[in-house]
């Protein structure tokens, strides 16, 4: 049986409007169960629920309803928010807001200092950690100084130098250029295909959905799609209709079978595209 | 009418050990009528450069001259050229403060002194110009709106100055796919209708590609391309080189190239894509 490491059972949560009193349910009663190892993407409009779905995970935000469980432990038990948020670390959207020291390897050691973890024990997880992301040469570097791409690797190596089960991302490369976006996501695509790091990852970038396991698509405080990348961005009309695209590539592959040239649907990616056509 | 930047360089703190050099000599003339590209990586001094559009940031060596003025001349007030050149920033709905839609909108043709009838005129205009229905917006508070229609009334309380240039810097960063497509349709017709002159700062090629007609690419502080964007894009080993990239549709296109095949390699275009595979699987002969 394949473990769960997320069990999520008809989850609600509302926020309440300061101003008149309003009542806004962004999350309508979720169901979604992440597998141990998972790649697992979430897409869906502004507003679909996506960034609240993503805090119920380390029980930044609690449950008005319904539950969310990480590993078996309730996020609704105070006792255990602690070892939850051990368990799943963030990154989030501004990577100039998540950085909190001086060098690089300090700021990856934030995370088990507060855990109060041994000297020795952190200096190894900060080595192996840095290592992990591509940043070992870059330790003693100021992280103010560092790229878009390199500040976020920096933020993932602060998690994982915590040993969680789980990363979730939200929007890890919307502020950033194309070489940022690209050493992200080979980061992240490393840690769950190598290490076997569950991977939850919220983005706006369909091209980067393509490369999950799974597609979980967010409308209304509601799941409205589940599938894998092939099956989600084969239903066109579907998604364009939830405010969301298609991959360019799957869009071309459309344009051409409109005009006869007939190849495999289901192409999502350039390499897939150059296949088809040298065949 | 144009902007023109001769030998313009911005050092911040300068004389100070935290002394950097943003930008470095830039020579650049931004022509009434054009619709502009600019993209470099993170930290290559975009937002730096954009910011002595309109004297937001001085040159500490070279000259910025708006329809012929030198922005830093004595005697010239900053705030004409500002009415000139209406500028974006990232995440603009950061900047919403008023209670309502209206209020926020009307906050800069308020500021420069137009009347009440003037205003509302120029809040109505401006709604219009992004899609938002003045009588369903105008008493809501912006707090409430979503992600891109926030995004929108900011875009309108810049277009309520009636910018005769309007410069944007990222703006369809954090959008869902929708909302990024409404906002690149407005700015291209506020060039098409409006004949506004455009300039906008992007991370994403495949939006670049459709989008404009020249690009500004820069590294490091200096300008490394000032061309058709058709032309910026055929530097594919240059552009990766300072951590930039080509359209999806461009790198296919390259990549079918490298297997044999006879495509050409200048396409920046699902729809440019499409004809020019098919014209070689057909057989067809290339279009000069």
């Amino acid at each position: 049986m394949v473990r769960k490491v997320i069990e999520i059972k008809n989850l609600i949560h509302r926020y309440n409007s300061s101003q008149d009193g309003i009542v806004i349910e962004a999350l309508k009663g979720v169901d979604l169960h992440v597998a141990k190892g998972e790649f697992l993407a979430v897409i869906g409009h502004n507003g679909s629920g996506k960034s609240t779905l993503a805090k119920h995970l380390n029980a930044l935000l609690l449950p008005h309803e319904g539950s969310v469980t990480i590993n078996g432990l309730d996020t609704r038990k105070k006792e255990d928010t602690w070892a939850i948020r051990q368990q799943v670390g963030m990154v989030f959207q501004n990577p100039d807001n998540q950085l909190v020291a001086a060098t690089v390897e300090e700021d990856t050691a934030f995370g088990p200092e507060n855990l109060g973890i041994e000297p020795v024990e952190i200096r190894r997880l900060v080595d192996d950690s840095l290592e992990r992301v591509g940043l070992s040469s870059f330790h003693k570097r100021a992280p103010h100084l560092l790229s878009g791409g390199q500040k976020q690797r920096v933020a993932i190596a602060g998690i994982i130098a915590m040993r969680p089960n789980v990363l979730v991302l939200d929007e890890p490369t919307a502020m950033l250029d194309p070489t940022g976006r690209k050493e992200v996501m080979a980061t992240v695509s490393a840690l769950n295909k190598e290490e076997g790091l569950t991977v939850v990852h919220i983005t706006h970038f369909m091209e980067e959905a393509v490369f999950a396991d799974r597609v979980v698509v967010m409308s209304e405080g509601l799941i409205a799609m589940e599938g894998t990348p092939r099956e989600i961005f084969s239903r066109v009309e579907e998604i364009k209709r939830l405010r969301l695209d298609v991959p360019q590539i799957a869009e071309l592959n459309g344009c051409l079978a409109k005009e006869g040239l007939l190849l495999p649907p289901g192409i999502l990616t350039l390499e897939e595209m150059v296949v088809a056509l040298c065949q | 009418m144009s902007i023109v930047l001769t030998g313009v360089s911005h050092t911040y703190s300068p004389n100070s050990p935290y002394e950097m050099k943003a930008i470095k000599n830039i020579d650049l003339e931004i022509t009434e009528g054009e619709i502009i590209g600019l993209i470099g990586h993170t930290g290559s001094g975009k937002s730096t450069l954009i910011q002595h559009f309109n004297g937001l940031l001085k040159p500490t060596e070279g000259r910025v001259l708006v329809d012929g003025v030198d922005i830093v001349k004595k005697g010239v007030k900053l705030k004409d050229i500002r009415k000139k050149v209406g500028l974006v920033f990232q995440y603009p709905e950061h900047q919403l403060f008023e209670e309502t839609v209206y209020k926020d909108i009307a906050f800069g043709p308020k500021n420069i002194g137009l009347d009440q009838e003037k205003t509302k005129s120029r809040v109505r205009k401006a709604m219009k110009m992004v899609d938002l229905d003045y009588a369903k917006y105008r008493d809501i508070s912006p707090f409430t709106l979503s992600g891109g229609e926030k995004r929108r009334v900011a875009l309108a309380g810049v277009l309520a100055m009636q910018p005769k240039y309007l410069v944007l810097d990222e703006p369809t960063a954090g959008l869902d796919p929708r909302g990024r497509d409404e906002i690149l349709r407005h700015v291209t017709e506020l060039h098409r209708r409006e004949n506004m002159t455009i300039v906008i700062v992007s991370h994403s090629m495949d939006d670049i590609a459709r989008l404009v007609d020249r690009l500004i690419v820069i590294n490091q502080g200096e300008l490394v391309y000032n061309d058709r964007t058709r032309e910026c894009f055929a530097q594919y080993e240059e552009l990766k080189r300072i951590g930039l990239d080509v359209p999806t549709m461009t790198a296919l296109m390259l990549r079918l190239a490298e297997k044999g095949w006879p495509v050409r390699t200048d396409i920046l275009t699902i729809k440019e894509a499409k004809e020019e595979i098919l014209r070689v699987v057909r057989g067809g002969a290339a279009d000069a």
